[in-house]
C-alpha cells in the first residue's frame, strides 16, 4: 500500500507491504525492513533494519504529527485542490487572503475596486487578545471584500480577494 | 486570622490547574470557573466543583466580575483566587470580592489601584526616591478615534525622544504595547494598542514611556503580610522577549551575579516601592537596567502572582501559591528578611501554541499527544493533557518548563534536554525556537538583553529538513496498521482510516496483531 505526505514542500511516497513477521517499507529507492512493530501509549516502537526506534505518531484528518529524538515532524496528506485559481488578465494573479485562524473582524480598511500598495493593511482581526493586521502581500487592486466589521470568521475563511496589478 | 476553607479560582489554563494543585494541598476545598470553550478544560476537571460562567470570549465570561462573584456565592466559596491577567489587577473587581464578603487572594484593592495608575506609582516612587522611566501618563481621555493632538501625545513623545513605547495601562504581558520609532508612525500605534488592550483588560487607557531598545529587564518578586511585614524574595531576569512578551526568565540575574552591591540598591528600591502602597500578599517590581551604566528605572509593579513565579520557588525552596492562601487567611509571613536564601540557578522557558512557521501565529487545536518530561531539576506547569482542545480564544500560553541546578551551564543543559525531551503533537508550538534561543552564544554567555530576539533571532526558521527514514516508515506504517484494522470497512463508516470514536487518539485499542 503506498502512502502519500508532504513534508514542507517536498512529496513523499513511503509504500509498506507485509514481509514475513514485519514489513517491507520502501521511501524513493531505499528499501527497509521493519519489525516487530508494537503500540504503546501513542508510541510506535519498531526495529528498522535492526534498530530500534521509537516515534510517537499522532493523527488529525489530514494531519500527521511525529516525534522521535527530540524533534517534531509534521507531515500532511495532500487533499484534492479546494479552489481552483479564477483565470484573469494575462500576467495577473488573484490572491485570496484568508482568516489564519478563529477570530472577529475588528475593521475593514478597503472597498473593492480600491488600489492598494504592498504592506497595506486591509483589515484588522482580533484573536487570542491579539490583533492581527491582514496586509497585502503585493500591489494590487480589490476585487472583492467578504467580510464586514464585527464578524465572527473561521480559520480559511476569505477575507479579501486581492488581484495582482500587471505594471 | 480567618482560616480559608473554599477557593473559587477566577481564571483559567496552567495558572488555575498550579492554584487547584495548591489548594489542594492545604485542604482547601476548590471551584473552578469556565466559559463554554473550557468546558472540558483540565483546571475544571481538577476542582471539586466547576460554574459555567458565560460564552468563550473573556468579556463575557472570564472578565465578568459579577458572574464571577456570584458563582462563588453559588458554590459557598470564603476566597476568590484571580490568577493573573483577567481580573488580577482590577481594582474594582478587588473591592467587589471584599464587598462581597470574600476573601481577595491578593493585595488591598487600594495597592491595586496605587500602582495600577501608572502615573500614580511614577508619583509615589519618585517621593520614595526609586528612579523612574521618563514618560508621559495623561489623565483618562474621553473614548473615541485617535487620541493623537488631544492631550498633546505629540509633543510629548517628542519631549520624551524616540523612540517611544505605547502601553497599556490596565495591564502587562506585552499586550497593547507598541515600540514607535518616528513621529510618522504614532498615531496608528496609539490607535491599536488601545483596540489590543480595550480587548484583553477591558480598559483602553494608554500612555507613553521612553523606549531603552537594549536594556536587562530585571524583576524582583516582593511579598507582604497584614502584619506590616514586607520582604524580597530576590530577582527575576526576563530579558529575553519577543513583541515584549516574555519567552524566558532566570533567577539569578546574570548581571546582578556580576555586581552585588547593585541588587543590594535593587532590592532595597522594590522593597520601598512595595511599602509606599502598604503592599500585601504577592507582587512583583520590574526595573529597566541600562547594561551599560548599570543605572536602573523602576518600570512598574504587577500586583499579583506572575506567569514566571516559578523560578522564584525554584532557587528559594518557597511555594508561592501556599504564602499567598497563608497571607490572605491573615497569618503572619513565616520568616524574616535574613531568613530568605537562594540557591543554585533556574531558567524558566514558555512554551506556546505559536507557529514559528507562520510569524509565530497563534494556533489553537487539539493535543494530539503531550508528554512532559521530568526527573531531578525539572518541572513542568501546563493547563492541559493528551486529548485537550485548547481553545482559539484566550493567550497562547500552554506550558511552562522549569529547570534547576546547582550552577547556570548545568541548568542552560538542563533545560534544553528536558525542551527536548518534550513531546507535544498536534499543535504548531515554539519548543524547537525554545532551544534555539537558550543555544545561542549571547545568551549561553548571560548577555542578552531586551533586543536579543529581534537581533539574532529575526530570521530564525524551524528545520525543513526531510523527516528520517524511521519516522516516515513509523507515519505509514501507523496508517496501514489503522487502514488494515478497519478493512472489512463497517457499514456507512468514515472512509478516514483515523476515524473512531476517540478520533484524537490513536494506538490505543489498536490490535496487536501486528506481531505476525
Amino acid at each position: 500500500m503506498d502512502f502519500r505526505y508532504q513534508s514542507s514542500a517536498e512529496h513523499i511516497t513511503v509504500r509498506v507491504e507485509p514481509a514475513g513477521a514485519g514489513y517491507t517499507v520502501t521511501i524513493g529507492d531505499r528499501v527497509l525492513k521493519v519489525e516487530a512493530a508494537r503500540w504503546q501509549d501513542g508510541e510506535l516502537r519498531l526495529s528498522v533494519d535492526g534498530r530500534t526506534h521509537a516515534v510517537c505518531v499522532a493523527a488529525d484528518g489530514p494531519e500527521r504529527w511525529a516525534s522521535a529524538g527530540g524533534r517534531t515532524y509534521r507531515l500532511t496528506v495532500p487533499q484534492a485542490e479546494k479552489r481552483a485559481r479564477r483565470g484573469a488578465a494575462s500576467g495577473a494573479r488573484h490572491d485570496v487572503l484568508e482568516a489564519p485562524m478563529p477570530g472577529v473582524v475588528r475593521q475593514v480598511l478597503v472597498s473593492a475596486g480600491d488600489g492598494v500598495e504592498r504592506g497595506q493593511v486591509l483589515a484588522v482581526l482580533e484573536a487570542m487578545k491579539m490583533e492581527i493586521r491582514v496586509a497585502a502581500p503585493h500591489a494590487g487592486r480589490v476585487e472583492r471584500v467578504a467580510v464586514r466589521a464585527g464578524e465572527n470568521v473561521q480559520r480559511g475563511q476569505l477575507l479579501v480577494d486581492l488581484l495582482e496589478q500587471d505594471d | 486570622m480567618k482560616p480559608l476553607k473554599t477557593v473559587l479560582i477566577a481564571n483559567r489554563g496552567e495558572i488555575a490547574v498550579r492554584i487547584i494543585r495548591a489548594c489542594r494541598e492545604l485542604r482547601l476545598r476548590t471551584v473552578a470557573v469556565y466559559s463554554e470553550a473550557d468546558r472540558d478544560a483540565l483546571h475544571v476537571r481538577l476542582a471539586d466543583e466547576a460554574v459555567p460562567i458565560g460564552p468563550p470570549p473573556p468579556r463575557e465570561s472570564y472578565l465578568r466580575a459579577d458572574r464571577l462573584i456570584e458563582a462563588a456565592r453559588e458554590a459557598g466559596a470564603d476566597a476568590v483566587h484571580p490568577g493573573y491577567g483577567f481580573l488580577a489587577e482590577n481594582a474594582d473587581f478587588a473591592e467587589a470580592v471584599t464587598a462581597a464578603g470574600l476573601v481577595f487572594v491578593g493585595p488591598p484593592a487600594a495597592a491595586i489601584r496605587a500602582m495600577g495608575s501608572k502615573t500614580g506609582a511614577r508619583a509615589l516612587m519618585e517621593q520614595a526616591g526609586v528612579p523612574v522611566v521618563p514618560g508621559f501618563h495623561p489623565p483618562s481621555l474621553p473614548p473615541g478615534p485617535s487620541p493623537l493632538g488631544r492631550g498633546g501625545w505629540e509633543e510629548a513623545a517628542d519631549r520624551i525622544g524616540y523612540p517611544v513605547l505605547v502601553k497599556a495601562a490596565a495591564g502587562g504581558g506585552g499586550r497593547g504595547m507598541r515600540v514607535v520609532r518616528a513621529p510618522g508612525a504614532l498615531a496608528e500605534a496609539l490607535d491599536s494598542a488601545r483596540r489590543e488592550a480595550a480587548g484583553a483588560f477591558g480598559d483602553d487607557a494608554i500612555f507613553l514611556e521612553k523606549y531603552l531598545d537594549r536594556a536587562r529587564h530585571i524583576e524582583f518578586q516582593v511579598f507582604g503580610d497584614a502584619h506590616g511585614q514586607v520582604v524580597h524574595l530576590f530577582e527575576r531576569e526576563c530579558s529575553v522577549q519577543r513583541r515584549h512578551q516574555k519567552i524566558v526568565e532566570e533567577s539569578p540575574a546574570p548581571l546582578l551575579e556580576q555586581h552585588p552591591g547593585l541588587r543590594e540598591q535593587m532590592a532595597a528600591a522594590a522593597v520601598a516601592a512595595a511599602r509606599a502602597v502598604n503592599y500585601q500578599n504577592a507582587g512583583t517590581v520590574e526595573f529597566i537596567v541600562d547594561p551599560d551604566t548599570r543605572a536602573f528605572y523602576f518600570l512598574e509593579m504587577n500586583t499579583r502572582l506572575q506567569v514566571e513565579h516559578p523560578v522564584t520557588e525554584a532557587v528559594t525552596g518557597l511555594d508561592l501559591v501556599h504564602l499567598q492562601l497563608r497571607v490572605a487567611a491573615g497569618e503572619p509571613l513565616p520568616f524574616t528578611q535574613a531568613q530568605v536564601t537562594a540557591r543554585g540557578h533556574a531558567l524558566e522557558c514558555r512554551v506556546c501554541a505559536e507557529d514559528p512557521a507562520q510569524d509565530f501565529l497563534p494556533a489553537g487545536g487539539p493535543v494530539l499527544l503531550a508528554r512532559e518530561p521530568h526527573g531531578p531539576g525539572v518541572r513542568v506547569d501546563a493547563g492541559f493533557q493528551t486529548g485537550d482542545v485548547v481553545p482559539a480564544h484566550y493567550d497562547s500560553l500552554l506550558a511552562k518548563v522549569i529547570a534547576s541546578a546547582p550552577t547556570r551551564a548545568e541548568a542552560l543543559r538542563r533545560m534544553d534536554a528536558a525542551l527536548a525531551r518534550y513531546v507535544l503533537l498536534g499543535l504548531p508550538n515554539n519548543l524547537d525556537y525554545l532551544r534555539a534561543v537558550l543555544a545561542h552564544p549571547e545568551f549561553q554567555a548571560g548577555q542578552a538583553t531586551t533586543r536579543f530576539i529581534a537581533e539574532h533571532m529575526a530570521d530564525w526558521q524551524p528545520s525543513t529538513a526531510r523527516p528520517p527514514a524511521a519516522v516516515l516508515a513509523a507515519v505509514a506504517l501507523a496508517d496501514f496498521l489503522a487502514a488494515a484494522e478497519r478493512r472489512p470497512a463497517a457499514p456507512g463508516g468514515d472512509p478516514s482510516p483515523w476515524a473512531r470514536a476517540d478520533h484524537f487518539r490513536i494506538g490505543n485499542g489498536l490490535s496487536l496483531s501486528v506481531e505476525r
